[in-house]
């Protein structure tokens, strides 16, 4: 079964280069002492608006700081963003539809209605709602996202345990009197961890470009924090003159947004080939 | 005799939804009114077509569902009444064994944690004697111990159902409801499967209710047999009984589809009946009778009153006006 996992996912040329996107940024930000040339909070006031150079390779900033070593740092925040905020949604997702799934019943119709105002709210305006009335630190940009972003989890994972519950190795489980909660972390849930871990790596792409949305806006992570929403938007002034202070950071984030979306792809495909849609051959 | 489980007009009504809205008073009658005993180390075959509600009534004894109405006495207590401790403590003494050893047993799981989880839940083993537990009963259904941490998916079915086997024996149960346990098998191994049954039963002193819709196996395994159509009982008895002179007609049919090479003194082959139309729907079961529809002898009787379950001479019992 695993092999043929590995064998798919390795067959799959778009699922391996998102592999290698996640991987390289995640190297990025774990060395990123060691590979930004700068302090990231270092002025130079003689090459303030610099273009890229072999001194500052994506050139430096209206302060004169250096925009890759801004950049390198930046994607330190961006993997925190998305790994925390997920995080957040997988626990909340997880425990909710896990309940509404296995009890079914009255529990099941109060959680998901719950779910379906939830979604009702358009959730990047409850975001910057939120934010506005806290303060816009990393911690509640984190949560923030997290707690708005898990009811896709939660129908998913209800719709895995409904199946999933019905199944005979389940029924032996009740039968030798295992209990409710044991039978959904210890039964069930492994059993649905396949479409969760797609749902969350997709997810994980969709926090990033809320961070980096939120940073744009000026109500994400503030300076002098390096985020490449907040490097973008003070690109932007300057976009005429300086167009490297917003180019490089938008491009850091579309790779990063679409290698995460790639990744997640590839594994739900190499998961069950049947799930993939259009069998066409990428 | 000292009777095991009791059965008392057990019926499992499930409502019929349609679409968002539960309409009132239409029931899938699954099981309806059904009554009887097992008695203490026997073997007792429940035998029906697809559909007519046997494996529900299995569920129904296992309390995996609960009854819609009537009672399920175990050893004499009812099993409505108990709490959930009490419950937890039953399911000891009453284990189950599936039909499909490909979806009985979690993918995920070792057959160590597999056999051995219950043992751990009701502290029957703890971590250190665990395997040594689990090897026991592995080699008893003729597995050893290197199977100890292989994966479900590593074995074939007859294998897969030796170690669903070993699960439901790990608690040292007292009644086991084996949900059609070799249907899915080929029959080199059923076989198998079979022998192993019988010879834990012996060495256990277990009690079965054998559900199948294989007569075969049921006269190869069962002492005696219950017949099913449509959520009741239509015929219950001594497994010889019935397999020489079927009562019911629908037994009669049943029995009469058995292929067999038996020639009567003619030389001519048994007489095939063959009963007309499809088993009508659970949700609006026919008037009267259940049977009259198909009945190859139905008369104006059956079309209004229900005939009740009774008992026709030498302990056999029939539901049928006219036997």
């Amino acid at each position: 079964m695993k092999s043929d996992f590995l064998r798919r996912f390795l067959k799959n040329r778009l699922a391996l280069s998102g592999l290698i996107i996640v991987l390289f940024f995640f190297l990025v930000s774990f060395f990123a002492p060691l590979i930004s040339p700068h302090d990231p909070a270092e002025i130079d006031r003689d090459n303030i608006l610099s273009s890229p150079s072999w001194e500052y390779v994506f050139g430096t900033d209206k302060t004169g700081r250096d925009v890759f070593s801004r950049m390198v740092y930046g994607s330190r925040i961006s993997l925190k963003v998305g790994f925390v905020a997920v995080g957040i949604s997988l626990i909340i997702g997880i425990f909710i539809g896990a309940v509404a799934g296995y009890y079914g019943g009255i529990a099941d119709a109060i959680v998901m209605r719950f779910v379906d105002v939830m979604l009702c709210f358009p959730a990047f305006f409850l975001i910057l709602a939120v934010i506005a009335i806290l303060e816009p630190s990393i911690w509640n940009i984190m949560i923030v996202i997290g707690i708005t972003g898990w009811m896709g989890i939660a129908r998913l994972v209800r719709a895995e345990f409904l199946t999933l519950k019905e199944r005979d190795f389940v029924l032996a489980a009740k039968a030798q009197g295992v209990g409710g909660m044991r039978i959904i972390f210890r039964h069930i849930l492994p059993n649905a961890m396949g479409p969760i871990l797609v749902a969350a790596t997709l997810g994980v792409a969709g926090a990033i470009l809320t961070e980096s949305a939120l940073s744009f806006l000026g109500i994400g992570i503030q300076p002098p924090t390096p985020s490449w929403g907040n490097i973008l938007t003070e690109g932007k002034d300057t976009i005429d003159i300086a167009p490297w202070l917003s180019l490089y950071p938008g491009l850091a984030i579309l790779v990063t947004v679409l290698g995460y979306n790639l990744l997640g792809e590839g594994i739900r495909d190499a998961m069950d080939p049947r799930l993939r849609e259009g069998g066409a051959e990428k | 005799m000292e009777k095991l489980l009791e059965l008392n007009s057990i019926k499992k009504y499930y409502p019929v939804v349609q679409g968002f809205v539960k309409k009132k008073n239409i029931f899938l009658k699954a099981v309806d009114g059904v009554t009887f005993s097992i008695f203490r180390g026997e073997t007792l075959g429940l035998v029906g077509e697809s559909g007519c509600g046997k494996s529900t009534l299995g569920r129904v004894i296992l309390r995996l569902e609960k009854p819609t109405s009537g009672t399920v006495l175990f050893d004499g207590k009812d099993m409505a009444g108990l709490s959930s401790k009490e419950l937890k403590k039953l399911r000891l003494k009453l284990q189950i064994i599936f039909q499909d050893p490909y979806a009985s047993l979690n993918p995920r799981k070792n057959v160590a944690s597999i056999i051995g989880e219950g043992m751990l839940i009701h502290g029957l083993a703890t971590r250190s004697d665990l395997r040594k537990k689990v090897n026991m009963y592995l080699e008893l259904v003729g597995l050893d111990k290197e199977h100890l941490d292989r994966y479900p998916h590593e074995f074939s079915g007859g294998q897969r159902q030796r170690i669903g086997i070993a699960r439901a024996l790990a608690l040292g149960p007292e009644l086991i409801v084996a949900d059609e346990p070799v249907s899915s098998l080929d029959v080199s191994i059923q076989s198998q499967i079979l022998n192993l049954m019988m010879d834990l039963k012996d060495n256990f002193n277990l009690t079965y209710l054998f559900i199948s819709h294989d007569l075969s196996v049921v006269k190869y395994i069962c002492d005696r047999v219950c017949v099913m159509y449509l959520g009741k009982i239509v015929e219950l008895s001594q497994k010889e009984v019935m397999y020489d002179n079927p009562l019911h007609p629908y037994t009669a049919a049943l029995f009469s589809a058995v292929p067999t090479v038996d020639v009567d003194k003619r030389g001519l082959k048994r007489k095939r009946i063959i009963l007309s139309g499809d088993i009508p729907s659970p949700v609006f079961p026919p008037s009267g009778c259940n049977f009259h529809t198909r009945c190859p002898e139905v008369r104006e009787l059956c079309k209004n009153e229900d005939p009740p379950l009774e008992e026709k001479g030498g302990g056999r019992l029939c539901a049928c006006h006219f036997r």
